[in-house]
């Protein structure tokens, strides 16, 4: 997926600039890649978050308009404030024909598991994949395809379909699988003690026989 | 309830909890979060009471995860005691909780069901709570 994003030169700068920088609405990045040293660039958080909302489950290749110069990069990292969860700052990385990078793509699942239905539940366990790759084999996401999936049924790194991409994850790591959820103890005598105290509840300060035969 | 099964050493000073969390501040397993958005000790107690609200919400639906461990002990010192005689003895654990902890995360419901959950959840805990979403879901 192909993004555009207008970003400005700035200075390093104080801590004090950057935070004023951040409540005009601007957010601070830098720009880095092919051996050159990072530039920092400035660029506007609602023009970004518009389109970084496009980009969910996608990989998305940024055209950054720097000036008259025009870089194609990729998001390398993103601060984000743990409370406001406000993007406070990102790392772009510029993109060269020919050298391979590193990038986590988007696994998407499709289908409801034919195993949910019979009491099973679904345990994703990738929801990004780590590949190796020339930018131009750099698929847009991994779609893997669930509807088929029973009880004790699993997908692995191996069955996703990378085309040209490589991944150093062990092929025998688990992407999904299907399991009978495990319901504790604990649990089930905490509900079966609501029940009872709601019939208690409804049948003044009698207990019912059902509660009887559960103490018993 | 949490509590760690082996401890190098039973009792700990009490530490700062200033600042923010950075780190276990993003949903990484589930689809819905609960942060806090203040900092507290947690106790055990209120770590389950809190999970057994959200367990309880979901109806078995979904999973649950929690991102905290109650790894801090607390002491207490006997009632009506004098002062000195040396520290008093672990009463129970508790889990630093700064702003920016995802405490627990479920997945396998609906927003509107995490939500409710969540709310319950957050009524059990000594702080004040926030929902959030994992990147591409919508709150």
């Amino acid at each position: 997926m192909k993004l555009e994003l207008n970003a400005v030169k700035r200075e390093l700068g104080k801590k004090s600039e950057r935070k004023t920088m951040r409540q005009d609405g601007f957010i601070p990045a830098v720009l880095y890649g092919g051996g050159s040293d990072g530039l920092p660039v400035t660029i506007n958080e609602r023009e970004f978050v518009q389109n970084y909302r496009k980009s969910f489950g996608h990989v998305a290749f940024w055209d950054l308009k720097i000036g008259d110069e025009t870089v194609t990069a990729v998001i390398k990292d993103k601060q984000v404030h743990p409370v406001s969860r406000k993007i406070v700052h990102i790392d772009f990385m510029e993109l060269h024909k020919g050298k391979s990078i590193v990038l986590d793509i988007p696994v998407n699942y499709n289908g409801t598991p034919v195993g949910t239905k019979t009491g099973g539940a679904v345990d994703y366990l990738l929801r990004s994949l780590t590949v190796h790759s020339l930018p131009k084999d750099v698929k847009d996401s991994i779609d893997v395809d669930i509807s088929e999936l029973d009880i004790g049924d699993t997908i692995s790194v191996g069955d996703l379909e990378l085309g040209e991409m490589e991944t150093r994850i062990p092929l025998d790591v688990t992407v999904v699988h299907v399991y009978i959820p495990r319901i504790k103890a604990e649990d089930t005598e905490e509900e079966a003690e609501e029940e009872i105290e709601g019939e208690g509840e409804g049948e003044g300060e009698g207990v019912s026989e059902k509660a009887k035969d559960s103490e018993k | 309830m949490l509590a760690p099964k082996k401890v190098k050493y039973r009792k700990k000073q009490r530490g700062r909890r200033t600042g923010l969390c950075y780190r276990g501040s993003n949903v990484d397993f589930g689809d819905y979060g609960l942060i806090a958005t203040t900092n507290a000790w947690l106790t055990s107690r209120q770590i389950e009471a809190a999970r057994v609200a959200i367990t309880r919400t979901m109806k078995r639906q979904g999973k649950v995860w929690i991102r905290i461990f109650p790894d801090h002990p607390v002491t207490q010192k006997p009632a009506e005691t004098r002062m000195g005689k040396g520290k008093g003895a672990p009463e129970y654990w508790v889990a630093v909780v700064r702003p920016g902890r995802i405490m627990f995360e479920v997945d396998g419901v609906d927003a509107d069901v995490a939500k409710e959950a969540f709310r319950l959840a957050g009524h059990k805990l000594p702080v004040k709570t926030k929902m959030v979403a994992r990147e591409g879901v919508e709150v």
